[in-house]
């Protein structure tokens, strides 16, 4: 994974160094996982639920995921890919529209309650589970998560010129919708990217 | 820059779980693995491998598109649309959208015109379903889809069928099919039957269900009464 705040950065040694155990690694990714899925799916129970999946799929194949270069971006990719399936098949049984997907709904509220990141930034996660489904992917993938263009383009497996136009087109809808920021953030991050 | 810094202000901690909280989820996946069936392992593993094999129907389905093997493109890209996976419901859309146009180009039979009209409507839900996705270019592509597979006009690539005994310049005695479908149904199929130029002209609308397409052109009986009115 990635030195947050600086994406990209040292992300294989990163992960080579995760691999050390299971148990490194599931320390290491799980917090950003499940997180990042909360940011993702609209309905929260789900995260963990899926978070969880990913991991079992990690150590029932630990030997294999020794010789990936990156087994931190396999996971988000199993896990992004458990995900859609199960919201693809949500749409397919017309339960879940479009609308209701990018909606708060108020479970957001019910996680907030034992997370307190999913608390201090609910309106955050919010306004990235309102974009379109590629363009939270996106977002979240490099914004959240960290990941480099290159890492989501992996991920998601879409080139990187079209993961750059979502994440432009991602981030547009985001202003959008987001609140201001909190004082002082800004000058914090020193974001330039 | 605003959305950016709240972005990176929350991705800077998403990392931070209290220590005690992931010991406790992991404590609880090891016993979950410990307790679960061989077929709920198999189950499983079952699962990654539909992962792994929606990836590789994507790249089949490339490596048709980029053949120019359009029905094995769209096959494949439909496996990996119905799992929503990368873009593969917009490429499908555009494979759709291509069979739809050469099949309106090259009608090859009279079900021509209807599996070209097929063919657009599942281009235009899979367009649908990359808009919603975010490829927001598959709004416009819909619009032109639309605006090329209106079932109104006719088609251009087909061919006009003569009937065989028709002669040139022949004309209904009752002043053509629109007049025809005006008297009693009775009257009227019977005279159809008999009149080659009312013939030539049912032909002409691909009978009775296509010219449904077209509200302006109906006759008169069928739009005041319904096929079976008399």
């Amino acid at each position: 994974m990635i030195k947050r705040g600086s994406p990209g950065q040292d992300s294989g040694r990163e992960a080579r160094l995760s691999l050390a155990s299971f148990d490194v690694f599931y320390r290491r990714y799980l917090p950003v996982l499940v997180r990042f899925l909360v940011s993702q799916a609209h309905e929260s129970a789900w995260a963990p639920e899926i978070a969880e999946y990913a991991m079992v799929a990690a150590c029932d194949k630990w030997d294999d995921l020794l010789t990936f270069d990156r087994p931190d971006c396999w996971i988000f990719m199993i896990a992004l890919r458990r995900l859609r399936q199960l919201e693809a098949r949500a749409r397919e049984r017309c339960w879940l529209t479009e609308a209701a997907a990018g909606s708060d709904g108020g479970d957001l509220r019910m996680v907030a309650l034992t997370d307190s990141w999913v608390r201090e930034h609910r309106a955050v996660i919010a306004a990235v589970r309102a974009l379109r489904r590629r363009h939270a992917e996106v977002v979240g993938l490099h914004y959240l998560a960290g990941y480099t263009v290159d890492d989501v383009s992996a991920i998601l497996g879409i080139n990187a010129a079209k993961v750059r136009t979502h994440l432009r087109r991602g981030l547009a809808a985001f202003r959008d919708r987001a609140p201001g920021p909190p004082a002082g953030i800004e000058t914090e991050c020193g974001l330039s990217r | 820059m605003t959305g950016e810094a709240e972005l990176l202000a929350a991705g800077a901690t998403i990392g931070d779980m209290p220590g005690a909280d992931v010991d406790r989820r992991l404590r609880k996946l090891k016993e979950h693995r410990r307790s679960r069936s061989d077929l709920a392992e198999l189950g499983h593993l079952a699962e990654l491998d539909r992962v792994e094999l929606e990836c590789a129907t994507y790249r089949l389905a490339r490596k048709c598109h980029d053949e120019g093997d359009l029905i094995e493109a769209a096959r494949w890209y439909g496996v990996a649309a119905a799992g929503d996976y990368a873009d593969a419901s917009f490429e499908l859309a555009k494979v759709l959208d291509s069979l739809a146009g050469l099949q309106r180009e090259n009608p090859g039979s009279r079900g021509s015109r209807r599996e070209e009209f097929d063919l657009a409507e599942r281009s235009a839900r899979w367009y649908s379903v990359a808009y919603g996705a975010g490829h927001q270019e598959a709004a416009d592509m819909l619009d032109v889809l639309v605006a090329g597979h209106d079932p109104r006009e006719p088609c251009a690539g087909r061919q006009q069928v003569h009937l065989t005994g028709a002669r040139t310049g022949e004309v209904c005695p009752l002043g053509g099919l629109r007049r025809v479908m005006e008297c009693r149904l009775t009257t009227a199929t019977a005279h159809v039957g008999t009149c080659r130029p009312c013939q030539q002209e049912l032909v002409d609308h691909r009978g009775i269900l296509p010219v449904s397409g077209n509200r302006h052109s109906l006759p008169v009986r069928l739009r005041a009464r319904g096929p079976g009115g008399v």
